[in-house]
Formats: structure tokens, C-alpha cells, sequence
């Protein structure tokens, strides 16, 4: 749950150190000091390998939007806010700046 | 009855301080052949039942509630705790398991009865065989017992939110559940009558020995 409203415009990055299985369509990480294991489902891992490079919220859902042209972009906008919010919290990802 | 059932939960506390390797999860085992089928936890889905009528089958009863699983091969591991029935034995039981479990019953109240399995019928405390299959029940479904196929990832997710063993470290504990879960036959069965249940989980795994999928 979002504390507060995240600048959608900042990059963000994964953060070093997490450990990644892939199980089908599905991603499994553990963050580095964290105790657990986080799943992500198809859209999230999307998500996650979009950020091989450092993109902002906005970027991603543009690449969100271009892959699924259907789905209304409020929809795209609040699922991406919502994930990379839950991802930054377990210090899955992280500011593009620094660590 | 109760007092008993606290024992445990302070059991598997003792076990996993004196054993910080082993990972331990919620749910049933039963050796077939020469592995050990497991039923990760469900909510009411019988798997004690199915557990005795595995035993009244000729199987061996692993478990009936929380799996141990040791650190050098990842092969579940015996408790040796009875499993432990709720009273009244539910409509779809039959005769001829309810008189299996009436010939070992055990400590019991107005809810519950520990059914005192012999020898062959549970393994001891300490014996360890590979994991064949991982199996969801589904008791709901009408008409004759079906296997269908799970996904590894949704099975691997249930492995973890089952695995109550904290001294692993995580990343540790990923790659042991996820190596546990491609050797295994991961499926769902679903079933109406545990006999029909039973026969063809022993007729799926009986003769299995190598890692399929």
C-alpha cells in the first residue's frame, strides 16, 4: 500500500545484490538482508526485466501500454504505481541515483 | 487431547532449534513405492483421511500434518506422529476404512482420535525418501479421481508460504524448494471417493523412479 503519492517521473533500478530464480513465467527474488522470498506474477516479472536498465514509473507504462494498446491506461498506471511501490519497499529496486 | 496437539506444536519448535537445516512444511507425505507423495497443506481437504486410507492400502504413512525435510538430499523425513482424525468420520468414508480405523483407535476426545498405526503403516521416526510427487487436494469434484497438471511455479509458491522453517536463509530456501519441485510430479487430484483417490495415486506413483514432470 502506497504511503504516500511516489514521483512517477523519478528512475528507478533493481537493486544490487537480489537473487533471482525463473520458474516458468514467474520470477522468484530475494532481496539482499531480507528474510523473504517476494514471487512475481507474468506482469510483475514484465515489470522487473523492464528495469534491466533504469526507467521511471512513466516509461514503464508506456511500455505497458504499447504491449497491451486494450487495456484502458488509468488501469496500466495504477497496477505499475502499485508494484513498484511494493518492489521499492522490499529494496527490490531502488533509485537510479544511488544504491 | 489438546495438551497432546500443543506438545506437538512445541515438538516441531524443539526439532527445527536442534535442526536448523531441515525446512518443515505444513501438510501430509506418504511413501508409494519407493518416494514419498506429498499433499502440501489445504484447508479441510482430507489429507488425514487420505493418509490412513493410504495405510489401509498398504502404504506408508510419512506424516500427516508437517513434513520435515532434511538439508543433505532434501528427502522428507518421519516423524512418527500418529495421525490424528476429526469425529465423526465424515459420510464418504467406507466401511472397510472405517473399520481399519476403529481396529487403531487411539487416544481420542468427542472431536478428535489418534489412529495408532502398526508397523509398515507408518514409518519410524528418522526415515528420509525423495520427494516423487507434489499433489493439491480438491475434494469437491463429483465423479471418477483425475490427476491434472500443476505448474511448477504455483506449486513452488506453495511450497514456500507452507514452509514454516525460519533458520534457513531465504535464497537457501528458494533453491531447495524449487529443486524439490522439479524433481517432483507436480499435479492436482481431484477426486470424490478417497478409494477411487487412493488407487489411482498408487497406480500414478507406485512404479515411479526417476523425476518427471
Amino acid at each position: 500500500m502506497l504511503r504516500h503519492p511516489r514521483n512517477t517521473g523519478r528512475r528507478l533500478r533493481r537493486a544490487k545484490g537480489v537473487k533471482l530464480r525463473e520458474v516458468g513465467d514467474e520470477l522468484f527474488l530475494v532481496a539482499p538482508g531480507s528474510d523473504g522470498i517476494h514471487q512475481l506474477d507474468q506482469m510483475a516479472s514484465a515489470a522487473w526485466r523492464a528495469l534491466s536498465m533504469p526507467r521511471s514509473a512513466d516509461e514503464i507504462i508506456g511500455l505497458f501500454q504499447r504491449a497491451f494498446p486494450e487495456t484502458p491506461r488509468r488501469q496500466i498506471a495504477r497496477d505499475i504505481k502499485k508494484l513498484l511501490a511494493y518492489l521499492e519497499d522490499r529494496r527490490l529496486v531502488v533509485k537510479a541515483t544511488k544504491e | 487431547m489438546n495438551v497432546i496437539r500443543d506438545i506437538h506444536d512445541v515438538f516441531f519448535d524443539w526439532f527445527l532449534e536442534v535442526n536448523p537445516h531441515h525446512l518443515c512444511l505444513h501438510g501430509a507425505a506418504v511413501r508409494i513405492g519407493d518416494g514419498l507423495v506429498c499433499f502440501p497443506s489445504t484447508h479441510k481437504a482430507g489429507k488425514s483421511t487420505l493418509c490412513v486410507a493410504f495405510a489401509a492400502a498398504g502404504q506408508t504413512v510419512y506424516c500427516d500434518d508437517v513434513l520435515p525435510i532434511e538439508p543433505r538430499r532434501d528427502y522428507g523425513m518421519a516423524m512418527g506422529i500418529a495421525p490424528i482424525l476429526r469425529m465423526p468420520l465424515p459420510a464418504h468414508v467406507g466401511p472397510s476404512l472405517r473399520d481399519f480405523v476403529a481396529a487403531r483407535k487411539g487416544r481420542a476426545n468427542r472431536g478428535w482420535c489418534y489412529v495408532r498405526l502398526g508397523q509398515d503403516e507408518i514409518a519410524p521416526f528418522g526415515e528420509h525418501a525423495p520427494m516423487r510427487g507434489l499433489v493439491f487436494l480438491d475434494r469437491k469434484s463429483r465423479g471418477q479421481a483425475k490427476l491434472e497438471p500443476v505448474s511448477k511455479e504455483e506449486m513452488l509458491k506453495q511450497l514456500i508460504l507452507q514452509n514454516f522453517a525460519d533458520q534457513v536463509p531465504p535464497v537457501a530456501t528458494l533453491d531447495r524448494l524449487l529443486s524439490i519441485t522439479q524433481a517432483a510430479q507436480c499435479c492436482r487430484l481431484r477426486f470424490d471417493r478417497i478409494t477411487d483417490a487412493v488407487g489411482l495415486l498408487i497406480d500414478t506413483f507406485a512404479c515411479c523412479h526417476s523425476s518427471s514432470a
